[in-house]
C-alpha cells in the first residue's frame, strides 16, 4: 500500500516543482547568456554602467529565484499534506484501508523527496549559470576551495556526514511542518494560523536547544576546534538530533491523526 | 439474520463532553438490507457514520463491522459516501478509478465506466470543470462500483434537483451487491421510502425507533415520512 500511495503523492505534486524547476533553469539560462554577453569583470561596469546593471540584475533575479524554489517547496509539500489529509480529500484518505503510519511515511518520504530535488536543481542551475565564466573561476572555485579546507570537506567521511546532516535536515523540517499542521488541525477555527503558529513555537523551543548543546560541543572541544574530530562528533551529534525531532514530530502526528482526526 | 454492524453503548461526545452527540446507542444492521438512517440536523447521523468509517474514536462503547473493531479491516469492507465532495478536483474521473482500483480489491472499473458512459460523463474531464451534481454523481459511481459488504451513504440526495434524486436512488438500488447492507442517512424521507428495509430513528443522539419499514407503516398505518413528522416535531 505504502508504493501505491507514493505513487499518486509524487503523481499529485509532479508537475508544480517540474514547472519551478523549469523556471528557475530558463532564469539561470537567461543570465548565463546575458553575463556572457555583458560580461563577469566587475572593475569595468564603471565605466559600462548598462553592463554592470544587467549583469547584476541577472544574478539577483537568479538568487530570487533560487529563494522562491526554496520557499514553495515546503509550501507545496505542506498544502499536498494539507489538502490530501486534513482537508476535505481526507475524507477519502481515511477511509482506505491504510493505517495513518503509512499515509504519514508516504508523505515524508515524497515530501523529503522533492525537498532534496529542489536543492540539487539549484545547484544545477547555479553551475549553469557560472560554469565558464569569471565568476567561475573567480568566487565559486576559491569559495569552494576555502570550504573544503576551513571544514574539512575534503576528507570523505566529513563529506558523507555533512551530507548526511543536510538529509536529515531536510527531513526533520519536514517533521516539524506535518506535525505542526496536526496540531493546528485541532483548532476550531483558523487552523492554518494556528499551524504556523505551532511550527514558529517548535523551532523557537528548538532554536534554544540548538544554542545551549551548541555551546556545550563548543566547549567541551575548545582545544580541538576546526579538527577532524570537532567536525565528526559535531556532525555527528546534529544528525541524531535532527532524527529525534522527527521522530517525536512524527509520533505526535500520528497520534493526533488516529485519535484527534478533525476533517473540515 | 447475520449482522453486518454491532454497536453496544456507543456515546461521542465534542468540546470537551460540552456536546454529546451520541448516547448510549445500541444498534444491529442486518445484512442484505437497505436501511434508512433518519433524523433531524444535528441529531448525530454524520458522527454515528464517521465512528463507522473510522474518522472519529467513540469515548465509550464497541462498535464492530462484520466481526471486526473498526480498523484497517474494516475499511476494506465498506463503501463510502460523504456529504462532501471528497475527490481531488485536480484529478481527472479515469485516474480516480485507476485511484481505487489501487486501493479496492472489490472495485469494478468495468461497471464504472459503463455508468460514467450511461451519463455521458468523459472519463478525461477534470472534476474541477464539473458542476456540483455531476461530482456528486461521479462520487456516487466510484462508491457503487465496489462489491462492498456495506455502502455507508450520507446525505446522497441531499441538494441536487428530483431528477438526480430519482436516477441517484435507482443506480444505488440496481448496482448494490445484494448480499450487502446500505446505511442511507438523509432526512428527505419521503423521497428514500419506497426502497427501504428497515428504519431507524435517531433523536438527540439516541436510537428512538429501530424497526422493519414495511411493519413499521402497517402497525401505524401511515408512512414513514408522516411517522418521522411526528416523532421529530418542533
Amino acid at each position: 500500500m505504502l508504493g501505491k500511495l507514493l505513487k499518486h503523492d509524487y503523481r499529485s505534486m509532479v508537475f508544480y516543482f517540474l514547472l519551478m524547476y523549469a523556471v528557475l533553469i530558463g532564469i539561470a539560462v537567461l543570465a548565463r547568456i546575458s553575463i556572457g554577453l555583458t560580461g563577469t569583470d566587475i572593475s569595468a561596469f564603471g565605466n559600462d554602467v548598462f553592463a554592470g546593471m544587467t549583469t547584476v540584475g541577472s544574478v539577483v533575479m537568479y538568487i530570487l529565484g533560487c529563494g522562491a524554489v526554496i520557499v514553495l517547496t515546503f509550501i507545496i509539500v505542506a498544502l499536498r499534506f494539507y489538502n490530501n489529509l486534513m482537508g476535505r480529500e481526507g475524507y477519502l484518505s481515511f477511509t482506505l484501508p491504510v493505517t495513518p503510519e503509512a499515509h504519514l511515511a508516504s508523505k515524508m518520504i515524497s515530501g523529503a523527496t522533492f525537498c532534496v530535488l529542489s536543492y540539487v536543481v539549484i545547484g544545477i542551475s547555479g553551475v549553469i549559470l557560472t560554469a565558464g565564466t569569471g565568476f567561475w573561476s573567480g568566487w565559486v572555485l576559491r569559495v569552494t576551495e576555502l570550504l573544503l579546507n576551513a571544514v574539512k570537506l575534503d576528507n570523505p567521511v566529513i563529506l558523507i556526514l555533512y551530507v548526511l546532516n543536510g538529509l536529515t535536515a531536510l527531513i526533520e523540517m519536514v517533521a516539524i511542518i506535518y506535525f505542526s499542521i496536526c496540531v493546528g488541525q485541532q483548532a476550531s477555527k483558523y487552523r492554518i494560523l494556528a499551524a504556523i503558529g505551532v511550527y514558529i513555537g517548535v523551532h523557537l523551543v528548538l532554536g534554544i536547544i540548538t544554542t545551549l548543546g551548541s555551546t556545550i560541543l563548543v566547549n567541551l572541544f575548545r582545544n580541538s576546534t576546526g579538527t577532524l574530530l570537532f567536525y565528526g562528533v559535531t556532525n555527528t551529534v546534529s544528525i541524531v538530533y535532527q532524527c529525534l525531532v522527527a521522530a517525536v514530530c512524527m509520533a505526535g502526528a500520528v497520534g493526533l491523526m488516529k485519535n484527534r482526526l478533525n476533517l473540515e | 439474520m447475520a449482522s453486518i454492524l454491532e454497536c453496544r453503548n456507543l456515546e461521542k461526545s465534542y468540546d470537551g463532553g460540552r456536546t454529546l452527540a451520541l448516547k448510549g446507542v445500541n444498534l444491529s444492521l442486518g445484512k442484505g438490507r437497505i436501511i434508512g438512517l433518519l433524523g433531524p440536523n444535528g441529531s448525530g447521523k454524520t458522527t454515528f457514520i464517521k465512528l463507522i468509517n473510522g474518522l472519529l474514536r467513540p469515548e465509550r462503547g464497541e462498535l464492530y463491522i462484520g466481526g471486526y473493531p473498526v480498523g484497517t479491516e474494516t475499511k476494506k469492507m465498506i463503501s463510502y459516501l460523504p456529504e462532501v465532495t471528497y475527490l481531488n478536483k485536480s484529478m481527472r474521473v479515469r485516474q480516480i478509478i485507476s485511484y481505487f482500483q489501487d486501493f479496492y480489491e472489490d472495485f469494478d472499473a468495468t461497471r464504472a465506466y459503463e455508468m460514467l458512459k450511461r451519463l455521458n460523463i468523459n472519463p478525461n474531464d477534470r472534476m474541477r470543470t464539473m458542476s456540483k451534481g455531476m461530482k456528486e454523481k461521479v462520487q456516487l459511481i466510484m462508491v457503487m462500483s465496489r462489491n462492498a459488504m456495506l455502502y455507508v451513504l450520507d446525505e446522497p440526495i441531499g441538494g441536487v434537483d428530483p431528477a438526480a434524486r430519482d436516477y441517484i436512488l435507482s443506480t444505488i438500488v440496481s448496482n448494490y451487491n445484494p448480499e450487502a447492507t446500505i446505511l442511507i442517512s438523509t432526512h428527505l424521507i419521503a423521497d428514500v421510502e419506497t426502497i427501504l428495509d428497515d428504519v431507524v430513528f435517531l433523536k438527540e443522539g439516541t436510537v428512538v425507533l429501530a424497526q422493519e419499514a414495511e411493519r413499521l407503516r402497517k402497525e401505524r398505518g401511515c408512512s414513514i415520512d408522516a411517522m418521522f413528522r411526528e416523532v421529530f416535531r418542533c
